[in-house]
């Protein structure tokens, strides 16, 4: 099994890094395999919305720098990772660069998910989503927010499953690993006794 | 709170002029001037051209009373750089003292019939409002936005009266320094066609441009398939 971590925050950020050691230890005691991309540190230039990758040549966008990365990784994955600090209770600059860019995994036509209208499957799976968004102060009305887009992103991305946690302030390495043991466990990636 | 003077509209597609958010921010500058205020409207992608740009960005920021964003809606949220600009000016309003309050509204639009999907983008922007000291004056929510696919509101379809009246009810509340009311809102709410019409008109729009390009037998490929190139 495959993971795939889109880690927007600063290399520096202590929670992030908290969030990846807990993952990587986690996935590592299950028998996954984790890729992390570092998306700050990524050549990935913004969606020109120019439809492209739907008309001209489908399923791939034509800007020819790493923004195919993390379209390639989310769709060759049976989880992905969303880990970002919360930017108004959304995702950051970083991490919204990289997912302008991932329309191409789904198709121009349309279909119903879960009531609602959006873009076929282009491929048979797609990964469960698991957002992770890191803030310095608590605040509801962001972490709201936050858990509603994970939950629409995985719509658009005909995700099996979804969770959603924040990360509040910088808490410790055992917090962090129970606040993502709990998330994982909700996913039904993790059995329980392997997290215990 | 006070009648704004000024008002800066802010575009964020990066189409540009050719772009729905520039058509629908052209009839609310129409209607923000006929209400007597002095409009100007910037391009996001463009103030990112140069640090020179960004910096009299952040100054003709300061110089507005009404802030108003302009933006489709990319993966059920603000495009990367509306994002980017977003946590520009918040970063820039972090610690600076209390000026005279600013109002700051959002109009998302969404390829999709359902506007209900605009409304993660709408909050982003109301909390965006809340760190940076900015009066939130509310939003209006469009969906099946590829009716107007970027065409003057004048060229556009009958359907869209509906959206020009919104526009102006909206302008009108704004430049007395007032939330858009929710009646600008409902005349939004009811689809610009019915569903299935629109979505096999968009349908048949990405087969026709798909054939411009010779890929309609590829229009179902699955290129990123590590397992087996081509078809998974």
């Amino acid at each position: 099994m495959q993971a795939v971590i889109l880690n927007s925050a600063d290399k520096k950020n202590p929670a992030a890094a908290g969030a990846v050691r807990a993952l990587k230890s986690r996935l590592d005691d299950s028998g996954w395999s984790l890729e992390v991309l570092n998306l700050a540190q990524m050549d990935i230039a913004p969606c020109t919305g120019c439809f492209a990758c739907w008309t001209k040549t489908p399923g791939r966008c034509i800007i020819p720098d790493q923004g195919d990365l993390a379209a390639k990784a989310l769709v060759n994955s049976q989880l992905a990772v969303f880990l970002t600090p919360l930017s108004f209770g959304g995702y950051n600059f970083h991490l919204k660069k990289a997912l302008d860019r991932i329309i191409c995994v789904v198709s121009p036509f349309f279909t119903r998910v879960r009531g609602e209208i959006h873009h076929q499957k282009r491929y048979d799976s797609y990964p469960k989503l698991l957002g992770i968004g890191l803030c310095e102060h608590p605040d509801k009305e962001a972490q709201n927010l936050f858990a509603a887009l994970v939950e629409a992103n995985a719509k658009n991305l005909h995700a099996p499953a979804e969770a959603a946690i924040t990360i509040v302030g910088r808490p410790g390495g055992k917090a962090i690993a129970g606040l993502v043991d709990e998330a994982l466990q909700n996913l039904a990636i993790c059995p329980a006794e392997a997290v215990l | 709170m006070t009648a704004p003077k000024n008002a800066l509209i802010l575009i964020g597609s990066p189409r540009l002029k050719k772009s729905t958010s520039a058509r629908l921010g052209a009839v609310l500058e129409e209607n923000l001037e006929k209400q007597g205020l002095k409009v100007s409207t910037l391009f996001v992608r463009k103030v990112f051209a140069s640090p020179q740009q960004t910096e009299d960005f952040l100054a003709q920021i300061e110089a507005s009373d009404l802030l108003v964003l302009i933006s489709p809606l990319y993966v059920d949220s603000l495009p990367a750089p509306v994002t980017r600009l977003l946590e520009l000016v918040a970063q820039n309003r972090k610690n600076r003292e209390a000026t005279t309050p600013k109002l700051f509204a959002a109009i998302i639009n969404c390829g999709l019939p359902d506007p209900g999907q605009n409304t993660n983008a709408l909050n982003i922007c109301r909390i965006f409002a809340r760190h940076s000291g900015l009066v939130w004056a509310g939003g209006l929510s469009l969906g099946s936005g590829e009716i107007i696919g970027g065409r003057p509101l004048s060229k556009a379809p009958p359907g869209v009266g509906r959206i020009k009246k919104a526009l102006e009810i909206a302008a009108g509340f704004l430049a007395k320094g007032q939330s858009i009311p929710n009646r600008a809102q409902q005349l939004l709410e009811k689809p610009l066609a019915p569903w299935p019409i629109y979505l096999w008109m968009g349908s048949i729009w990405f087969y026709r441009a798909a054939r411009k390009n010779k890929a309609t037998s590829k229009m179902h490929d699955k290129p990123y398939c590590r397992a087996a190139p081509g078809r998974r």
